[in-house]
């Protein structure tokens, strides 16, 4: 999306990010800011201090649609604002339409945020974080309503989590990383049933677990990674994880692995997901030595 | 809203009554009428002196006398000692207009020019524009006023009218530019404001916009990082969109408080700037009231900035109220 300060970002001049055939990296101003709001639209983190205090929430929904739906007169954006936030459950749309952002609730104005991303009706969704700032119940409605809006406006979601359980719960794909590189792709199944990348297995060892005590040494303590992410201003020269790994050898610290694949799909159909998709998704590691593809031995 | 200017106003009386009372006061420590009159006066002149002014009735009943005056705003009953045929209203009168044709067009150039300056910088912070900006504002600070006052006078004045020819601006004084009534009517003369009055605004624009721009600037910046700027960027929001709309109106609170701290000044004026370009405003006839022990013309003057300056505040919170949604006036 380019949207950090140009002065302190920088992009590496071979890389690409393609979006119908116009790659990101490079485009100009103008063309950006079409597709910004437009075709890839975005939700952060921090609803409470996303939206701009000082402008009714129908003036942020109704904004993004002076900018990319300029056949809409005054009138048309504000039934469509109006239709937005009753798109996002919430009650009495018309009153809240001129409503502040101080005077709704945390959940209230994440749902105002995913009605100025999907007011234009865009093609990707990337939402950062969405629920690291609300509080459980409020999480699992927001998540929910992601999800029924995903499958009726056919809208596709980039979501960034550190949370596992969200991730098994709504993703289809996974790309799991660490230190600034995709370790390892695949889908929900793969990732969570036949991790093959260190990194992923360790990751998902330090979930606490309903009468799983015996797994993490002495039967109380959860495991942990060793040691701590390294500084990216002192990345080591090999793979990124080398410090942290339980299966380094030196070829770990000579060279960075590339991204391979590593097989197909192990998904299993009697345990949902679909098909169709996990065929043509090869599972990728970043690692010189992948784990074999077994599930891990479950207590 | 109204309810609140009107509770607002009643709060601010007791504070009004204690700025009145500790200013009568101390302007009496030592004896106005002595002080006036000077070592060689007779008995009989300080005590006429005292009765026509009243200072020889007790400090309450001179008290209250003063507030009903100044609350009837009835400054035409006292006469000046040092102009003996002009009532204090009258002197009050005449010095308004041309302090105001200085300080009013200086506050509105200095608030304009600082915010775009500073919302250039802000947007451009750490590159060459900025820089040089800031080093030019600062420069401009950083010097004297009355080194400008000199420099302005010698050569927006002298050197201009010797070298080339060209009248454009005085080096001091001031003729009325709006009349009204009379054979012509209303009239207003552009020409003859900017020969007297340019010059000082400019000064006073530049000694203001130093501390003004980087003050807006630095607000500025603050804006720039907030996360509603980041959303309204991703909506596909154009720069100047998102510094117009987004970020300046958050940064109206800021920029009223700062405006408004020097609203008095437009009716109190500026000393140095009136007593080198002999623009008879408020500034001078203060500063000439004081040097002549003038002390009717001191007390109500007192008066009058103290008025501004309370009203000013009350003034301050209605504005933050109407830009920003979150204070609410009940």
């Amino acid at each position: 999306m380019r949207l950090l300060p140009e002065r302190t970002t920088i992009i590496d001049p071979r890389s690409q990010v393609m979006f119908e055939g116009v790659n990101l990296a490079t485009a100009d101003d103008a063309t950006m800011r079409k597709i910004r709001g437009d075709r890839i639209a975005m939700i952060f983190q921090e609803p409470m201090t996303s939206l701009n205090p000082v402008f009714t929430v129908g003036w942020q929904i109704e904004e993004a649609l002076k900018y990319h739906k300029p056949e809409l007169d005054r009138a048309g954006r504000r039934a469509r604002a109006v239709e937005m936030l009753r798109l996002v459950e919430i009650p009495e749309p018309e009153r809240r339409r001129g409503e502040y952002p101080h005077q709704l609730s945390g959940g209230m104005r994440q749902r105002v945020m995913i009605a100025i991303a999907l007011c234009c009706e865009p093609d990707i969704l990337i939402a950062d974080e969405p629920t690291t700032a609300l509080d459980v119940t409020i999480q699992a409605q927001i998540l929910a309503l992601m999800d029924g809006l995903k499958k009726r406006l056919g809208t596709a979601i980039i979501l960034i989590t550190h949370n596992l359980g969200v991730v098994a719960q709504v993703c289809d794909r996974v790309m799991v990383m660490y230190a600034g590189r995709v370790i390892e792709t695949g889908t929900v199944f793969d990732i969570f049933h036949r991790p093959r990348h260190p990194y992923t297995r360790a990751l998902l060892d330090s979930i606490p677990k309903k009468g799983r005590k015996e797994h993490g040494g002495g039967g109380k303590r959860l495991p942990t990674i060793e040691g701590i992410v390294p500084s990216l201003f002192d990345l080591p020269k090999g793979c990124r994880f080398q410090d942290r790994c339980k299966f380094r050898q030196d070829r770990c610290v000579a060279e960075e692995p590339a991204l391979e694949a590593v097989g197909m799909s192990a998904l299993r159909p009697d345990i949902g997901g679909s098909p169709a998709k996990a065929s043509d998704s090869p599972v990728q590691v970043r690692c010189h030595f992948p784990l074999p593809s077994v599930p891990p031995t479950t207590p | 809203m109204w309810a609140y200017v009107l509770r607002r106003l009643l709060y601010s009386i007791p504070i009004y009554l204690g700025i009145i009372l500790f200013v009568m006061a101390a302007l009496r420590v030592n004896d106005p009428v002595y002080a006036y009159l000077g070592k060689h006066a007779s008995r009989e002149q300080i005590d006429q002196k005292r009765k026509t002014m009243g200072l020889d009735q007790p400090f309450l009943v001179q008290y209250g006398k003063f507030l009903g005056q100044v609350f009837t705003l009835d400054f035409e009953s006292t006469k000046s000692w040092q102009y003996e045929t002009k009532s204090v209203g009258e002197i009050l009168g005449e010095r308004i207009g041309p302090t105001a044709a200085i300080t009013v067009p200086a506050l509105v150039v200095t608030t304009v020019v600082s915010i775009g300056v500073g919302l250039i910088a802000a947007f451009y912070r750490g590159r060459l524009i900025d820089r040089a900006l800031m080093v030019l504002i600062v420069l401009g600070m950083s010097v004297s006023v009355l080194v400008f006052i000199i420099f302005g006078q010698y050569f927006g004045a002298n050197w201009l009218k010797e070298k080339h020819g060209i009248e454009w601006f005085a080096s001091g004084g001031y003729e009325p530019w709006i009349s009204w009534g009379g054979t012509e009517g209303f009239r207003v003369k552009p020409g003859i404001w900017v020969y007297y009055c340019a010059l000082p605004v400019l000064i006073d624009v530049i000694l203001a916009m130093g501390y003004d721009t980087r003050f807006y600037r630095a607000v500025m910046v603050e804006e720039t990082g907030r996360d509603y700027i980041t959303t309204a960027v991703a909506k596909g929001a154009t720069r100047r969109k998102v510094m117009f709309a987004h970020m300046l109106k958050n940064a109206m609170i800021p920029i009223i408080t700062r405006v408004m701290i020097s609203f008095p000044f437009l009716i109190g004026g500026s000393i140095l700037l009136e007593r080198y370009f002999r623009i008879p405003g408020m500034g001078n006839a203060l500063i000439d009231s004081i040097t002549n022990k003038d002390f009717p013309v001191i007390q109500a003057f007192t008066a009058v900035f103290a008025a501004v300056f309370v009203l000013s505040v009350i003034l301050t919170d209605v504005l933050y109220a109407l830009v920003d949604p979150r204070v609410r006036l009940s």
